[in-house]
């Protein structure tokens, strides 16, 4: 029985031990070299002058202080950006704008005109890094938005929107289209330091409520959904009086990119197998895709629901 | 020159047991048992002493061996941890001799063990594990729950996916190239816990065989290795059983007879309690409620309708959910995620004479798993599953004929209906009125038929080739159709060693896509299409084994080289949550959200390694002590810019001791030490911002070559001891376990964090995270 206490005693010195939470170590590491490459990103619309983003990736030095580096600090700004035009074979010059941080066609010069179906060549060069090169081809825009239709029902402080509108397909191929929504009006802002809020202001803008993906097969129409619950502390939506879908027919790379940046976290190791962003530059990394936008707008309505509570 | 001789050799060996059949022959057969209990003994090995004349018992006991007419012959049966028994028959006919032997738990080093043994140098087959219940039994698990896959995980070979984790990855194999059966079912998730513990009660276990290569004809269906898990068949004396608390789960079991040594039943079942426990305390605390529980329950009906017919009907259902409720104003919301396995088989055996066993099986198995939101509100209910799942319905039937000495042939025909439903997406929302269901649906019948000779040449060697014929159809459009052919053969060097070599090809026709590759729930099983057609490997394998008697001691070295090809994975960015569609009355239009297909890519992957094992089953001391050494590549077209990698599980070193000694008959000791290579990960290299378009700048960072990382080494060390007590007939156990002796930080994963704010003091920080330190368990249980 002695012996039995003996064992007891240790057991519970261990499960005292080991209620600790997750053990975590700082591992230092030496990565193996990288050679630095140009990270370039253009997103080419006819509606949108050119905007080309040169960027620098540098390698991640672990577990030793760094300086800090903002967003402008990777920017590359003695590139040499060129833009082509295939069906002209006209080149452009592109130059850096510092206030913008980013490679535009310089003012007073002659400005390529970017056209549906149009293709066109992006190369840039900097000391130091390789050479990138890229190929984009525009959509055509062939669809249609209808029936557009919004409403917003409150019940105490709960508002609840679902907006829809029938998105056509009018191409003979399968298209990918990004949709985002908007909700226009008037909304209060408050102060939120005290126990109760206290408006402060109320001033006219826009709030960002959803996005999504659509592929759309040939010749057909999906109907777009979009709806979010939002409660009044978050926001006073009673005052949005309009709601507006930005709708993007894009290139199917535009969309991996983008979905590749959300789904790039370290994070993911733990789940599954983290992956570097997509990108269609040759000799580095971006992208360098076309975009056709339209926007429609709709009137919200306004329904109340009595629970009865 | 040395083929000539082997050549030779096994030409005069056949011409030897040519000439030995044209003698009159009689045939002894019958079923050996446990003494008091009358289950029946897998593997039993039946020998003639001095001879080179033997046979193992089948999946059910039963043994037939065809010898030549004599006055009076003695004939050996032994089982590891069984008393051997001789019994001499006069062979002046046809003899039926069924066989008890005695269990002798308390005195297993005066256990005689004999050289006949499967895992020996005297067994045809390569590449074979297996490992008695009891010692199973007394390894030091996690947590105090016994668990037979990370068992197997410790033999070489066979590693394990992470810490803690029961997924099993033989020789470069992923998780899904596993056939696990359970009484002739496929187990499609053999896991509770998010992969942490299988689903196997061992009390309810009677034998498991683990095949790495050199598969036998009668196997079939994945590229990497055969669990072959056999069900008790319940007491046939008396009422028995067996209860156990820990502090996951509690578990009883309960068997005995119906009809007294004609009926018999086994009923098994475990439930977690960690959600009990919580809920109390969450309640009191107005939290969140979370809660996870997993319960499982095993039964097995066995009837013995007369000397020659037996029937047995034996099922598994288990269920894990992990959930969270939550309730604001007048809104109730719960998110959830279960999954549950359920098989079912029955099975009759038929002694159609003395050397012709048949049986025929009836198989059902069903996979599913469901992750839920639900929103109840008084003017909505919204609510969102999606699902995946896969169910089989199976016929098989199983021939054993022994038509000379020294051959086994066996033969069958395998049917199985595959119903998949890789993705369902069920929507209610009563406020837009919708409420609809999307789902794919596909049918494959996946059959086979397959014969295999085992050969006993005298005392030269034995030898078993086979060939299975499979065939795959998608809804009766698509078929596939391969022939494997599959041979394995084993020369006696001396009377204690023999050298061993196998070939074996496989099919499979079924994928498994996995973001995480640790045998998570949420895994979809996919079949071969006509876009992903079956994946394929060719595997060689050469050993040799050599038997230390003095020491009941086992040594064997093993070499193979494995080649797979269309082996699948996920796209990068592709997950099992891609269904894109909006719910809404349109859905049925967007078909192209549901092509899983389309997240998927092909590749090949080649394997190969050497294994070294010395095993010691039995004696005060017993144990094993396993090294591999092992290469593993993966090469896909659409990642790593096509270049070849390691997969995540590529180990180059993995060394496992287990021990157990029996210090006095109430005093057991274990202790088990594990080393293995790092995991290969892909961590980032570098970092840097890109626009978002529409939502500024992003930071992202680049992982360069895919897993170019190596994870620290994982080392862990696990003691155990075990006190029984007797008292009024019963057995009264408690176990203490500590799990991570030494509290090695073992890595789970690695995740980067960026510490410090201002000028010169930021600092990327790559975090190891570990998550079992040392660990210590009790537990009780109590035999009747």
């Amino acid at each position: 029985m002695k012996r039995f206490r003996f064992i007891l005693i240790i057991f519970t010195s261990l499960l005292a031990v080991s209620c600790e939470n997750l053990m975590v170590e700082v591992k230092d590491v030496n990565l193996p070299h990288m050679d630095p490459v140009l990270n370039v990103v253009c997103f080419l619309s006819p509606d949108e002058p050119i905007e080309v983003h040169v960027i620098g990736v540098e390698p991640i030095i672990y577990n030793r202080a760094t300086k800090v580096k903002y967003n402008s600090d990777y920017f590359v700004t003695n590139a040499q950006v060129r833009f082509g035009c295939v069906a002209t074979g006209q080149q452009f010059d592109l130059v850096y704008v510092d206030s913008l941080g980013v490679y535009v066609c310089p003012d007073g010069q002659p400005k390529p005109s970017i056209e549906q179906g149009g293709e066109y060549t992006l190369r840039v060069e900097a000391e130091g890094y390789p050479t990138a090169t890229a190929m984009a081809v525009m959509p055509q825009a062939d669809f249609a938005c209808s029936n557009i239709e919004g409403d917003v029902q409150k019940i105490e402080n709960e508002y609840r929107g679902h907006f829809r509108f029938n998105l056509e397909n009018s191409s003979s191929s399968e298209q990918v289209f990004r949709v985002i929504s908007h909700l226009h009006g008037l909304y209060e802002r408050y102060d939120y330091s005290g126990y109760d809020g206290i408006k402060v202001d109320t001033v006219v803008g826009y709030s960002l409520f959803m996005e999504s993906y659509e592929t759309v097969q040939p010749c057909s129409s999906v109907v777009v959904l979009h709806k979010n619950i939002q409660h009044i502390q978050w926001s006073t939506c009673q005052y949005f009086d309009s709601v507006s879908f930005e709708v993007m027919l894009v290139d199917p790379d535009y969309q991996k990119y983008h979905e590749s940046i959300i789904a790039n976290a370290p994070d993911l190791l733990i789940l599954g197998q983290p992956d570097g962003v997509y990108s269609n530059i040759n000799g580095g990394l971006g992208i360098f895709v076309g975009y056709i936008r339209r926007q429609v707008t709709s009137p919200i309505n306004y329904t109340s629901y009595d629970s009865g509570v | 020159m040395a083929y000539r001789n082997t050549l030779l050799a096994l030409l005069v060996g056949i011409l030897l047991a040519a000439t030995t059949s044209a003698q009159q022959r009689y045939t002894v057969s019958g079923t050996v048992m446990e003494a008091g209990s009358r289950e029946t003994l897998i593997g039993a090995t039946v020998t003639v002493p001095g001879k080179a004349v033997g046979v193992a018992t089948n999946g059910y006991g039963f043994y037939t061996l065809a010898l030549p007419a004599a006055d009076s012959v003695v004939l050996e049966f032994s089982y590891v941890g069984y008393a051997t028994q001789r019994h001499t028959v006069a062979l002046r006919g046809n003899v039926v001799l069924n066989v008890e032997l005695e269990l002798d738990m308390m005195q297993i080093d005066e256990i005689e063990v004999v050289a006949e043994s499967k895992t020996s140098s005297r067994s045809t087959q390569t590449s074979v594990v297996e490992l008695p219940i009891k010692q199973l039994k007394a390894i030091p698990m996690l947590l105090g729950e016994k668990d037979l896959l990370r068992a197997f995980q410790l033999m070489p070979g066979v590693q394990s996916g992470g810490e803690g984790t029961s997924g099993l990855y033989v020789r470069g194999g992923g998780p899904d190239q596993n056939l696990i059966i359970l009484d002739d079912a496929p187990v499609y998730n053999a896991f509770h816990l998010f992969g942490f513990m299988s689903l196997f009660n061992g009390d309810a276990i009677k034998n498991v065989e683990l095949i790495k290569g050199g598969f036998p004809a009668r196997y079939g269906g994945r590229l990497s290795s055969v669990m072959d898990i056999a069900m008790r068949d319940g007491r046939k004396d008396s009422i028995g059983g067996e209860a156990g608390i820990g502090l996951l789960s509690s578990r009883l079991m309960l068997e005995g007879p119906i009809v007294k040594d004609k009926v018999s039943f086994i009923v098994s079942g475990r439930r977690s309690y960690i959600d009990l426990l919580m809920r109390p305390i969450l309640k009191m605390m107005d939290e969140t409620q979370v809660g996870y529980y997993f319960y499982d329950l095993t039964a097995k009906l066995n009837w013995e309708i007369d000397k020659r017919n037996k029937l047995y009907v034996s099922g598994y259902f288990g269920r894990d959910k992990f959930y969270m409720y939550d309730k604001y104003s007048h809104t109730e919301e719960s998110v959830g995620l279960f999954w549950d396995n359920a098989t079912a088989t029955v099975r009759w055996n038929r002694i159609m004479s003395e050397r012709l066993f048949a049986n025929l099986s009836a198989i059902f198995s069903n996979y599913r798993f469901d992750v839920y939101l639900d929103e109840t509100s008084p003017f909505n209910h919204f609510r969102i599953d999606y699902m995946s799942g896969i169910r089989d319905y199976g016929l098989k039937y199983d021939l054993t004929w022994s038509p000379l000495t020294g051959h086994t042939l066996r033969m069958g025909a395998l049917a199985t209906l595959h119903e998949f439903r890789p993705q369902v997406v069920v929507g209610i929302d009563t406020e837009a009125g919708l409420n609809s269901r999307k789902e794919q649906i596909y049918r494959t019948l996946e059959t086979a038929l397959y014969a295999e000779d085992e050969v006993r040449l005298a005392n030269i060697g034995l030898a078993n080739a086979g060939l299975r014929l499979s065939l795959h159809s998608v809804g009766l459009k698509h078929m596939q159709m391969h022939l494997e052919p599959r041979a394995s053969v084993s020369v006696f060097v001396s009377d204690k060693s023999s050298v061993k070599a196998s070939f074996a090809t496989m099919n499979q026709y079924i994928h498994l896509l996995s973001n995480t590759g640790v045998g998570m729930p949420t895994d979809l099983w996919v079949p071969a299409t006509e876009n992903l057609p079956a994946q394929r490997s060719w595997q060689v394998a050469m050993g040799y084994t050599y038997d230390l008697k003095p020491w009941h001691t086992t040594l064997s070295a093993e070499g193979y080289y494995k080649r797979s090809k269309r082996i699948i994975t996920y796209l990068p960015g592709a997950s099992f949550l891609d269904v894109n569609e909006t719910l809404d009355g349109n859905i049925s239009s967007n078909a192209s959200g549901m092509d899983w297909e389309s997240n998927v890519t092909t590749g090949s992957g080649h394997a190969f390694g050497v294994e070294l094992l010395a095993h010691r089953k039995s004696g005060r001391l017993s144990g094993w002590v396993g090294y591999t050494l092992s290469w593993n590549r993966h090469r896909f077209a659409a990642i790593n810019n096509g270049k070849p990698f390691y997969p995540k599980y590529d180990r180059r070193h993995d060394i496992s001791i287990v021990a157990t000694f029996e210090a006095t008959k109430r005093l057991t000791f274990t202790a088990t030490w594990v080393y293995g290579t790092g995991n290969a990960v892909s961590i980032a290299v570098a970092e840097y911002p890109t626009p978002h378009h529409g939502w500024g700048m992003e930071t992202v960072y680049c992982y360069g070559e895919r897993n170019h990382y190596r994870m620290a080494p994982y080392h862990r060390l696990d003691l155990g001891l075990q006190r029984r007590k007797y008292k009024r007939k019963t057995l009264r156990t408690w176990e203490f376990g500590v799990y991570n002796a030494y509290s090695r930080r073992n890595p789970y994963f690695y995740t980067m964090r960026r510490d410090g704010i201002g000028p010169n003091t930021e600092v990327n920080k790559l975090m190891q995270v570990s998550i079992f330190p040392i660990l210590p368990s009790v537990s009780w249980s109590i035999k009747f």
